[in-house]
């Protein structure tokens, strides 16, 4: 495992604190984005903690879309708290990729990704056309319950972009923390193996059904958790928020900023949501632009931004010396 | 039901299954000499449809040299694609697959750009109707159907009698001994691939005059492609043909008697329990 300067527990400390003061110095536009970025953040490494495995799961907004549903239907028409629905849809996400995983991982390589796609697509289909009153169709599902906190002495209730900022902020290092130590565990070795010699790691007595299964239900779990951020974050959730495309940005993401490295999509994301910004105003051609960035990506810089960066390093500290690096 | 329903069921599923297949085997093509998937290939299906805008209904070309001219224009153009973009990751499934997404941004957007927002409406090519008692069937359909299917059975006669067509299939069998005996890998694939999207660009064409040419056609069919080659079987052409024929069919058969959504569900959801049981679809092999 290359150390690279991220991985010094100074910038753990930085970054956090960076994230708290920001939201004092920028406009309100900019936390709406900050706050969007975090739920991306979550998302993107999700699925590369499945591309760890080699394999790329594209439904994995299809179940940040169930969360959102999940939660959102749940406080809305239910009045259950936020701070019970939102642990429970990433549950619920969980065990539905542990049935999902059962006739998934019977598929490999380009089988698999294409099997997640028709998940995704029945998800979708399921929103838009059935149970119409409960989901509200097309059209989508609106209003949605706000979460708030009430203790004695303290409440607060979730109705400003800052609030949010901070919610999805803390929920962001939550996972992040989680995560990272998953991938450097045990269980984070076993899914690197699996993608490079499973029929190896199988010899030695590695059960590499349960493993892919854990992380996938890992991966469902926190894509639900993001879903239920989300729905009361934007206050209103179609069909259409999880489509395709919006797979396709999260895996642009991941492979922008590189996959290879824990901090690779979160680079990927903050870069490319800011520049994604300044896009905007190019109106339709935005998503032209976003192509042309992930084919030149992938042609020139095929370990994405991160990797691209520890090449470049090395080469400017070994430059002149005769050692191999 | 009556049996002129039945009838027109049969021929509306033919002819959809006619298209399918002919996108749908570029695909198989494609997968099993250069082990990509390309999911954008649905967009030289699209532009085909553009294709035939521009030349049989602005320029009023016949429309079987509109078919040729497709072919090639189209051919060549996506061989060009893939000796820039995807020779690099010939045989990485996962990078050529992320890959294919940045290019269905881009050519969408560009055709965008080119045609405007609108869709465009290309005139019938075969107008009038045959009417035989209480049956009413379109010409265009069934003459679609046809061209469908000789275009299929070309490329059958291609990839088992020609000397590249040979070279194919030993491509799809064994990479290096094929290299070993002498055959031209860079060539078989760039033709592979020609080939492929030359038929996705002329299913465009036909079904661009049975409906209209718009900007996102290619995102309905490549779905539709994926699951004929997975009901199928990746790789294998005879799947390919039943995935094609079963899932025309059944659209043409469910969205008659069923409503659209229901069967979207069903049709997905047979395909994953298909996978289930048979993980490499009815006729394909490990």
């Amino acid at each position: 495992m290359n150390k690279g300067a991220l991985d010094k527990p100074v910038f753990l400390i930085i970054i956090p604190l960076i994230g708290f003061i920001l939201p004092t110095l920028l406009p309100v536009f900019w936390i709406h984005i900050f706050a969007l970025i975090f739920i991306k953040i979550i998302l993107s490494v999700s699925l590369r903690q499945m591309l760890l495995t080699g394999m790329l799961n594209l439904a994995c907004v299809a179940f940040m879309g169930i969360g959102a549903y999940f939660s959102g239907v749940l406080s809305t028409n239910y009045g259950l708290s936020f701070w019970f629905t939102m642990p429970l849809a990433g549950l619920f996400c969980a065990m539905l990729g542990l049935a999902l995983g059962f006739p998934l991982f019977r598929m490999k390589g380009a089988y698999f990704f294409i099997g997640t796609v028709c998940f995704a697509i029945i998800v979708q289909t399921f929103f838009s056309n059935f149970y119409v009153e409960t989901f509200g169709g097309v059209p989508g599902f609106t209003p949605i319950a706000k979460p708030h906190i009430k203790i004695p002495g303290l409440d607060l209730k979730f109705i400003s972009q800052t609030s949010y900022y901070y919610l999805s902020f803390c929920i962001m290092l939550i996972s992040l923390m989680i995560m990272y130590r998953l991938e450097h565990s045990r269980y984070g070795q076993y899914w690197k193996a699996i993608r490079d010699a499973d029929r190896l790691i199988e010899t030695l007595g590695v059960d590499l059904f349960q493993h892919k299964m854990l992380n996938f239900a890992i991966c469902a779990f926190f894509s639900g958790i993001c879903g239920s951020i989300y729905a009361p974050f934007i206050g209103i959730i179609t069909p259409h928020d999880f489509s395709l495309d919006f797979v396709f940005f999260v895996i642009m993401y991941a492979v922008v900023g590189g996959s290879e490295n824990f901090w690779g999509p979160i680079v990927g994301v903050l870069v490319l949501s800011v520049v994604g910004e300044f896009l905007r105003g190019l109106g339709q051609y935005e998503l032209f632009c976003y192509g042309i960035i992930l084919v030149s990506a992938l042609l020139f810089m095929p370990q994405g931004f991160l990797g691209f960066y520890e090449r470049v390093s090395n080469r400017i500290r070994f430059y002149g010396k005769k050692v191999s690096p | 039901m009556d049996g002129s329903v039945l009838i027109r069921c049969i021929i509306e599923g033919l002819m959809m299954g006619m298209l399918y297949i002919l996108v749908a085997i570029g695909l198989t093509l494609v997968f099993s000499i250069m082990d990509i998937v390309n999911f954008a290939h649905g967009e030289f299906y699209m532009f085909g449809g553009f294709v035939s805008y521009l030349i049989f209904a602005q320029l009023h070309v016949n429309y079987f040299l509109t078919i040729v001219i497709a072919l090639l224009a189209i051919g060549l153009f996506s061989v060009a694609v893939e000796r820039i973009v995807f020779k690099p990751f010939r045989g990485q499934i996962l990078p050529a697959f992320i890959i294919s997404l940045g290019l269905i941004w881009i050519f969408r957007e560009s055709i965008r750009f080119i045609f405007g927002n609108w869709d465009k409406a290309i005139p019938v090519a075969f107008p009038g109707i045959i009417h035989a008692g209480k049956l009413s069937l379109s010409v265009e359909r069934l003459v679609t159907a046809v061209i469908g299917a000789l275009l299929i059975f070309a490329l059958h006669l291609f990839i088992q009698r020609t000397k590249w067509g040979r070279a194919m299939r030993a491509i799809a069998l064994d990479r290096d001994a094929a290299s070993l005996q002498g055959i031209n890998i860079d060539f078989i694939s760039s033709l592979a691939f020609g080939i492929g999207c030359g038929l996705a660009g002329v299913a465009g064409v036909l079904l661009g005059s049975v409906y209209y040419a718009s900007a996102s056609m290619g995102a309905h069919m490549i779905l539709k492609a994926f699951l004929i080659i997975i009901l199928g079987g990746l790789g294998s052409i005879p799947g390919c043909l039943l995935g094609g024929l079963l899932l025309g069919f059944f659209e043409s058969f469910g969205h008659t008697f069923l409503n659209i959504p229901t069967v979207t569900i069903i049709t997905f959801a047979v395909i994953f329990m298909l996978l289930v049981f048979r993980p490499q679809g009815l006729l394909g092999h490990e």
